[in-house]
């Protein structure tokens, strides 16, 4: 992995001469060694001597031996301002981490160093802790530590504790090759007395020269003949020898602005002043569109101190001309907002969850967003309805069809309609089955934070939070619920407290249209030790009766029981059973039950005849022991279980015997 | 706006060149058309009155080809100087990238150079442009008149050119100081045309 390599700087596209051919030569050695003799390489010379591009080179080549190294370049300015935001945001050792245990490490523009002071000693002992390690570094710098550092300044003594070499002015031949390469990539061509006689200028950097080569190739490329000698060197240097004939040639006068008008340029000249202007928009260009190259380093950087991924703008720093890098950029940005957004909802719900890696990739928005969703819904998980009190096992008849239709309706629609719906019905009419049901089936449509509870529960939960200073902790656990279902809300009366909570709640959840259902088993007229608050919501949506089974239920229930039973079709047993006089569904069961374990422990087939004698037999109850033959607490012995079988078997029904033993 | 589209890898700039009526912009597209090679330059629409007045603009497009892998073009246009154009010149303002104020140096002039900078000013404020940052380049043309006639640049410096932008003297006619003028207006374009990829 690489950051921030340009691609056009290898060894390949370096011109070499007697100035850089030591610095070539400890850059070779650095880039292909695994333990190279000398670190760190320190490199210094004049600005637009090639020191950025041998870093560059040093890098690629660096890749090329280990492709899966991880090389780091970057300019001492960067690498200050860097530390700064990473301090500023808390991260500034993940920041130096990251700088310390990469294979290969460039710093450009040390000469900065002093310029920018903020966190000289970390960088410092950054570049130190690498040395120590025999982790490679490059520094390249305008002067040799020697004469950037005070003599009595450590940091001389440790950035020129390697191999310091300069990278040194070019020559003529290095020159002639430098304009060579040039134009013969752009594809123009420039004679060799051209190129010999600008070779032979002196020129302060290699930058210089490039500059003078692009000005060479926009005038040649504009002008119909070639260019001779003599009016190439005119173009660079801006001196006017001689005139000689009009060639059509392009030629560039020396002054960019006139301070008054001056006498008509020469023909030469007019025909040049295009070349020029095209020669200034060139460069222009060349500068302002290769400007977010710069950008992305910036913000690559940046986001890296901030400990984010940034392999994304990694990959476009690797393209020599990317599609659409603004648009990249913002979306790397934007997507950098998003994380940040979601992983401080995070950290204040569930803060486990906040450093989850999810949170540092812009390529895992997704990931981080269902943590989110995880981190908003986890508490609310432990409240889920019952899985198996479902709608549709429920038996449909006359009596529960309102009850039923309603809580279809608000399962399709949870948001719409009356809001809330209170079911009241005796104890035991499957008022709590409806609830989890209509709860099951909004967990089934793919609602997250359905809550369902009971009363009790509830104010329990009140009572705990209140009692240890959580209510904030305990009301923001309902900001994601989707649905709120309290099973019994007739039992909050004597807790106020929880009763206020609930009230507030309801109203949140009917601001936001989210759904709301109850069950009392008193009716709303006759419910005592509520507030009038509670009570008023409890009344504003929906209320229901869910009245005691009818006969039809009650033997769609028989029916549903016996249904695994090979008597299932006898009609008889379950007429007689539908016929029993029971209060609740709850005793149905109760019914059904004893006549089905009679059946089994005595071994005796499922008849109507047997159901009668287990139902119509009357119980005699054991007779109830002196008081003084119990004396104090039976403790859990031996001796305590056997008393107790022994008055179970006095019991005359067998299967009454059986649902004692069971419970 | 400078139209830089990064999938096609074409860059499209437009430049106006605005001022009194006989300023010299007209004159300013010619000389550039006499110096573009022939490939590089489009056919300069002209549309004229008899007496050679601009009636609705001139247009020069200027193809300089490939550079730093985009397509590089420039649209160069002028307004009609004469006050009752004003319609024509918020037209041809429209959407331009930057602008060269063609001042006429002659002294007898200097109440319609500033009338001209004066009317450049609100219709690009109409267009919602904020002047302050807007490219803008004067060009004090006609330099080359007698002393007696026309004002020194450091005068219609002072004079017109408050906000301190590049400022140029020029005789349109033989071609000093118009490629300067085009140059620094250029730069300036390009160099916003990065600040905004950048905002």
């Amino acid at each position: 992995m690489t950051t921030g390599l340009e691609p056009t700087l290898t060894f390949g596209s370096l011109v070499t001469g007697v100035g850089n051919q030591l610095a070539l030569a400890a850059a070779r050695a650095i880039a292909e060694s695994p333990s190279p003799p000398f670190n760190p390489l320190f490199l210094f010379g004049g600005a637009g001597l090639g020191k950025t591009h041998l870093l560059h080179a040093i890098g690629h080549r660096k890749l090329e031996v280990e492709p899966r190294a991880v090389v780091r370049v970057i300019g001492w300015g960067e690498l200050a301002e860097g530390w700064r935001t990473a301090v500023a945001i808390g991260r500034g050792e993940a920041f130096l981490s990251t700088w310390r245990d990469a294979d290969l490490v460039l710093i450009d523009d040390v000469h900065l160093l002093d310029e920018r002071p903020s966190g000289r000693a970390e960088l410092l002992g950054l570049v130190e802790s690498r040395i120590a390690q025999r982790r490679p570094t490059v520094l390249a710098a305008r002067r040799a530590p020697a004469d950037l550092f005070a003599p009595d300044d450590p940091a001389g003594r440790l950035l020129g504790a390697g191999l310091v070499v300069e990278c040194a002015e070019s020559d003529s031949a290095m020159r002639w090759e430098i304009l060579h390469r040039r134009s013969e990539d752009a594809g123009v061509e420039l004679s060799a007395a051209v190129l010999e006689e600008v070779a032979a200028l002196r020129f302060d950097s290699i930058r210089d020269l490039v500059g003078a080569v692009n000005r060479l190739l926009a005038f040649q490329s504009v002008s119909p003949t070639p260019l001779d000698p003599g009016q190439a060197r005119v173009l660079i240097t801006g001196v006017i020898e001689e005139v000689g004939p009009d060639t059509g040639v392009p030629v560039e006068p020396a002054a960019a602005v006139r301070p008054t008008p001056e006498p008509r340029p020469s023909a030469a000249e007019e025909a040049d002043e295009f070349g020029s202007f095209l020669s200034d928009v060139v460069a222009s260009v060349s500068q302002q569109v290769d400007e977010w190259r710069s950008r992305i380093a910036d913000a690559l950087l940046r986001r890296q101190g901030e400990g984010y991924h940034t392999a994304r703008l990694e990959a476009l720093l690797d393209q020599e001309l990317p599609a659409q890098p603004e648009v990249v950029l913002r979306r790397f940005e934007s997507d950098i907002e998003t994380l940040q957004r979601l992983e401080a909802e995070v950290r204040e719900l569930a803060p486990d969850l906040a450093d989850a890696a999810a949170f540092r990739d812009p390529d895992q928005v997704v990931v981080a967003e269902q943590l989110l969703e995880q981190a908003r819904t986890r508490d609310l998980d432990a409240s889920l309805p019952v899985p198996h009190l479902r709608l549709d096992a429920l038996v449909e008849g006359t009596s529960n069809h309102l009850a039923l239709e309603a809580v279809r309706a608000a399962a399709a629609a949870p948001g719409l309609g009356p809001n809330p719906l209170l079911i009241v019905g005796e104890s035991g009419v499957g008022k709590t089955h409806l609830l989890h049901g209509l709860g099951n089936e909004l967990v089934e449509a793919g609602r997250r934070g359905v809550v369902c509870l009971h009363a009790h529960t509830l104010s329990d939960q009140v009572q705990d939070a209140a009692g240890t200073d959580q209510m904030t902790a305990w009301r923001r656990r309902f900001r994601w619920a989707s649905a709120l279902l309290v099973d019994d809300v007739q039992l909050l009366a004597g807790h106020p407290v929880a009763q206020d909570e609930l009230s507030a709640l309801i109203d949140q959840m009917l601001e936001s249209g989210r759904r709301t259902a109850f069950t009392s088993a008193v009716p709303v007229a006759e419910l005592t030790g509520l507030s009038p608050q509670l009570l008023s919501r409890l009344a504003a949506g929906l209320v229901v009766d869910l009245p005691r089974p009818d006969r039809e239920v009650r033997l769609g229930i028989v029916r549903q029981l016996l249904g695994a039973s090979e008597l299932a079709g006898d009609a008889a047993l379950a007429d007689y059973l539908a016929s029993r006089p029971v209060d609740s569904v709850r005793g149905l069961h109760a019914l059904a039950q004893r006549v089905l374990r009679a059946a089994e422990a005595g071994h005796t087939p499922l008849s109507h005849a047997l159901a009668r004698q287990v139902l119509e037999t009357p119980a005699v109850r054991p007779p109830s022991r002196p008081a003084t033959a119990r004396p104090g607490v039976l403790g859990p012995t031996l001796g305590g279980s056997r008393l107790r079988e022994k008055l179970v078997d006095q019991w005359p029904v067998v299967g009454d015997r059986l649902v004692e033993e069971l419970r | 706006m400078p139209l830089v589209n990064f999938t096609a890898r074409e860059i499209t700039c437009k430049l106006v060149y605005y001022g009194p009526g006989r300023s010299g912009k007209t004159t300013n597209l010619q000389y550039i058309h006499g110096r573009v090679p022939e490939p590089k330059r489009g056919r300069m629409v002209s549309l004229a009155t008899h007496g050679d007045r601009t009636l609705f603009f001139d247009f020069l497009p200027l193809d300089l080809g490939t550079i730093s892998g985009f397509t590089t073009r420039f649209q160069l246009y002028t307004v009609p100087g004469q006050v009752y154009y004003a319609a024509t010149r918020r037209l041809v303002l429209q959407g331009a990238d930057g602008v060269v104020m063609v001042a006429d140096s002659q002294a007898r002039r200097f109440d319609e150079n500033l009338e001209s900078l004066q009317d450049l000013q609100d219709n690009l404020i109409d267009q919602g442009v904020d002047i302050r940052t807007f490219p803008l380049v004067f060009q004090y043309n006609k330099q080359d008149l007698p002393p007696e006639l026309i004002l020194s640049p450091g005068a219609l410096e002072e004079s017109l050119n408050f906000r301190g932008v590049p400022s140029f003297p020029a005789d349109a006619l033989r071609g000093t100081g118009v490629f300067e003028t085009l140059r620094a207006a250029t730069t300036l374009v390009l160099q916003r045309l990065a600040q905004r990829s950048g905002s």
